[in-house]
């Protein structure tokens, strides 16, 4: 295409940068399209690495790398960015079906728990939380080709 | 001996002003998605606001003359209004970034929601930007910025990047984000060039009443300054890419940010992530509102200044209070600072010629510069980098809306 456009003997002379731009940008979104991913794997690479940071906020609350009110107000953001992740992986474009969903919706679900109710101070099963919310980290950054 | 101290105090506030919420944040996710294969646009950035604000120190020195005034003599009203036009759109997404930002730092060690200290960051850029001096203003946020060094502490405490890391600096692994790594190129290009760094720098040299003296002092500030602030910038994104990255956290939201000094430092690293965050985006605050007003009003041919009685300036302190207004309001759209920075960003590499261009033009003209007028080498070095950045930003930016978003 470049060099048809390049070579064309009455290619008319340049007018304004938005001629000259266009059959570049067009050329650029086509490729761009191609190299990018579907709606299901950003979804799921999204949601995959607010889980993980979800994850990495707990384990650093309880090993003392983090003061609690940090990992507080971390959790309202991390459930804003999170909000309808569900929903999203269902209805996305190229989302799998049957199985293979119900066993990532299956992992999901126990970290999104865990995200509502965070465990960040006293003995409430932290590493527990930690453990599924990586679990579905992992799982989700596979299906968004991570 | 007052002269080296007015250049290592000149020095100190360039490396500490450098860091932004924009630079913080495209920093931090560059380094946590595409490890350290985006330190190319930070290079280029700098080397272009270098040349920018040496450009601007210069023309305020020799020319004596308001930077927004000479345009609109130089090229006319309409032409004027037009890279008004660019900087309102791009301040008017940044700044609401910017005081979200404080919000977000305040909220970290407070543990309430960022949304509910908005109004408390807006009113306290309002009270600095209205009582205090110039001076004041110019070093107070940025001495305090040198906190942002803390990044580079951290690598270093880590020990540097790992051989396997560095070679991601010539070998990027871009695999089906290609919109997303242009997207991200293009906001650290625009986050780094910001227009409103050089209306402020500009205006603050006649505000300080620079003359022919002062264009060594402008020199060494402009390059030295810059280039030791980019250096915190790239610790930043070394820091991500060496703890976040490996984590699979892509710095999302801000407080994610925060894991990066936790991780060699600690809880001291979180709180010294706070203040970064809270000082750079003040600093960065207050000066988009004066930039944004000295534009204003130096191109209508009002009277100007912060450290101007009120009565003597005050449809440039009308100007001051409004423009703040209109940012606050965006920003209680609710839109994430660091989704709302990105963006902002973005913008600013695209409108970028508009803003600018015209600035290079005045520099070329002996009426304004005499002897001092732009070289060639300056000439072709800064129009080169303001056409790369608002091409990767005009191909980026439509990829980006199209592909649902990937940075």
């Amino acid at each position: 295409m470049m060099i048809h456009l390049t070579g064309y003997p009455n290619f008319p002379p340049p007018r304004g940068c938005g001629t000259g731009l266009l059959p570049v940008c067009a050329l650029l979104l086509l490729t761009g399209c191609a190299a990018g991913q579907s709606g299901f794997q950003q979804a799921a690479s999204s949601a995959g690495a607010e889980l993980a940071a979800a994850a990495s906020t707990i384990a650093y609350v309880h090993t003392g790398r983090l003061p609690v009110t940090f990992a507080r107000s971390s959790f309202v953001n991390y459930r804003s960015a999170l909000h309808g992740t569900e929903e999203q992986l269902r209805t996305a474009d190229g989302a799998p079906r049957g199985q293979r969903l119900d066993a990532l919706l299956g992992v999901y679900r126990p970290a999104w728990q865990a995200v509502q109710r965070p465990c960040l101070e006293g003995g409430c099963g932290w590493d527990s939380q930690v453990r599924a919310l990586r679990q579905a980290s992992q799982a989700l950054v596979r299906e968004g080709g991570g | 001996m007052t002269k080296w101290l007015g250049i290592a105090l000149g020095l100190l506030t360039a490396i500490g002003g450098f860091v932004d919420v924009a630079a913080l944040a495209t920093a931090a996710e560059a380094g946590a998605k595409f490890q350290l294969s985006l330190v190319w646009p930070f290079l280029l950035g700098t080397l272009a606001i270098i040349v920018l604000l040496e450009m601007a120190g210069r023309y305020a020195s020799v020319s004596k003359q308001p930077y927004s005034g000479a345009i609109r003599q130089h090229l006319g009203f309409k032409y004027y209004l037009l890279p008004l036009g660019a900087c309102l759109i791009a301040n008017t997404l940044m700044l609401p970034a910017e005081l979200g930002g404080m919000a977000v730092a305040l909220s970290l060690v407070l543990g309430v929601n960022w949304f509910v200290l908005y109004p408390v960051a807006a009113v306290f850029v309002w009270l600095c930007a209205w009582f205090g001096s110039f001076k004041t203003i110019e070093n107070g946020p940025a001495l305090l910025g040198l906190v942002t060094l803390a990044f580079v502490a951290g690598v270093i405490a880590l020990g540097g990047p790992r051989p396997q890391l560095l070679t991601t600096l010539w070998h990027p692994d871009v695999a089906g984000q290609v919109p997303g790594y242009l997207f991200l190129a293009a906001a650290i290009l625009g986050a780094i060039i910001s227009p409103y760094l050089v209306v402020f720098y500009s205006s603050g040299a006649r505000e300080e009443g620079w003359s022919r003296a002062s264009l060594g002092v402008n020199r060494v500030t402009a390059v030295v300054g810059m280039a030791f602030g980019c250096v915190a910038a790239l610790g930043i994104l070394t820091l991500s890419a060496m703890t976040l990255g490996p984590m699979h956290v892509q710095a999302g939201t801000l407080g994610e940010v925060a894991l990066s000094l936790a991780r060699p430092f600690g809880a001291p690293g979180a709180y010294l992530f706070a203040a970064a965050l809270f000082v750079t985006c003040w600093g960065a605050s207050l000066e988009i509102t004066l930039a944004m007003s000295y534009n204003l009003s130096q191109g209508f041919g009002w009277g100007w200044g912060v450290d101007r009685p009120h009565r003597a300036a005050a449809r440039f302190r009308l100007t001051m209070l409004l423009f703040l207004a209109l940012a606050f309001c965006v920003g209680l759209l609710g839109l994430d600072p660091l989704t709302l920075t990105i963006y902002a960003s973005a913008v600013t590499a695209l409108v970028l010629p508009i803003s600018l261009l015209p600035f290079l033009v005045v520099m070329n003209n002996p009426k304004y510069l005499r002897d001092k007028v732009n070289g060639r080498a300056g000439n072709i070095a800064a129009v080169a980098v303001i056409v790369l950045a608002f091409l990767i930003a005009i191909v980026s930016l439509p990829l980006f809306l199209v592909t649902g978003g990937q940075a």
